[in-house]
């Protein structure tokens, strides 16, 4: 079944999007991102000292994969940083797209909402497509969605945690009040459950990082969190049953035997 | 005169950007500067005049989440 989507005008079959972070190895990266079928890997800009090659090693094993690149603004702190490191990572890495971070508390690394808008609204305006990390304020996403902003991810707990979805009554309303918003949750995802479980609230996608990267077998975990994807998505687009606080038989009642019989003698 | 290049102090001759990241040994087609958190393109490296004590950011690529 095709469930294909777009994202900025760019087609994409998977609904995982991977960083490419605290891998063991950069062969295993390479690996857990082919096997995943992951179309997007998040990237990032470091200080290089003279003479050394950086971080190019990476990249180039990064570039290889011809999977879309989304640099990030990790560890900025400002507005103002997160449009400078957007433009220097447009030039480099050569594309529109910028996940935008600005860290507004150190302890739990919580996005900083005025920031966010605020760079958003710059950002846009120097034509970049923006993917917005948030948390999951309802008002926030809005703003983001109002001001342009197409792909807005808000987290499902704080960075690295791997605590999963911890209000998915706020995911749930930022999916009915934003319809036409592309929503992805990052971060927190610990588990392909906490994956699935994204999707099912009809969710996008989500990006992942931390879970594959420190599992014990990268590789398989990120098949895991593929596999969690699809069936995230399968289950949202089947409709789920309503819940219910009775039980109802599954199997019919009409024809059982015995079954009266059983009552009868616990009556007598 | 003396710069800031990613946070270490360098005493460099030249006042050209270019010249400047030539001079530290940087291979130019793999990293992007910022001069006083400003952006400046590559395009605009080779007319960018430095001034004692700027600071210069030079970046490259590197693994992300």
């Amino acid at each position: 079944m095709s469930d294909s989507w777009e994202v900025y005008g760019v087609r994409l079959d998977s609904r995982l999007f991977l960083g490419t972070a605290r891998y063991p190895s950069p062969a295993i990266m390479e690996k857990a991102i082919q096997e995943s079928g992951a179309e997007v890997v998040t990237t990032s800009l470091r200080r290089q000292s003279p003479g050394t090659k950086g971080g190019q090693s990476i990249w180039d094993r990064i570039s290889k994969l011809g999977c879309h690149v989304l640099p990030n603004t990790a560890g900025c702190h400002s507005a103002h940083e997160a449009v400078t490191l957007a433009q220097m990572s447009r030039e480099i890495f050569e594309t529109n797209w910028i996940k935008l971070e600005v860290t507004g508390d150190e302890y739990n690394l919580q996005p900083n909402p005025y920031e966010i808008l605020t760079a958003t609204e710059q950002l846009l305006a120097l034509e970049f497509e923006v993917f917005a990390y948030c948390t999951d304020d309802l008002v926030v996403c809005q703003r983001l969605y109002n001001l342009g902003c197409e792909v807005i991810m808000p987290w499902g707990s704080p960075i690295g945690t791997g605590k999963g979805l911890i209000n998915t009554y706020a995911l749930e309303t930022l999916r009915d009040r934003l319809p036409g918003a592309k929503l992805l949750v990052d971060a927190g995802i610990g588990l392909p459950s906490h994956a699935a479980t994204a999707l099912e609230l009809g969710f996008d996608g989500v990006l992942v990082n931390t879970a594959v990267a420190t599992a014990d077998d990268p590789v398989a975990m990120a098949m895991a969190m593929s596999h969690a994807v699809e069936a995230g998505r399968l289950a949202y687009l089947a409709g789920p049953m309503a819940p219910s606080d009775t039980a109802h038989a599954s199997t019919p009642i009409v024809g059982t035997p015995f079954w009266q019989s059983k009552f009868q003698n616990q009556a007598s | 005169m003396r710069i800031l290049v990613n946070g270490d102090k360098v005493d460099v001759a030249s006042h050209q950007l270019s010249n400047i990241l030539e001079k530290l040994g940087y291979q130019c087609n793999k990293v992007v500067v910022a001069v006083n958190q400003e952006f400046v393109e590559k395009e605009a490296w080779s007319d960018f005049r430095i001034q004692d004590g700027d600071s210069l950011d030079v970046l490259s690529p590197i693994e992300g989440g």
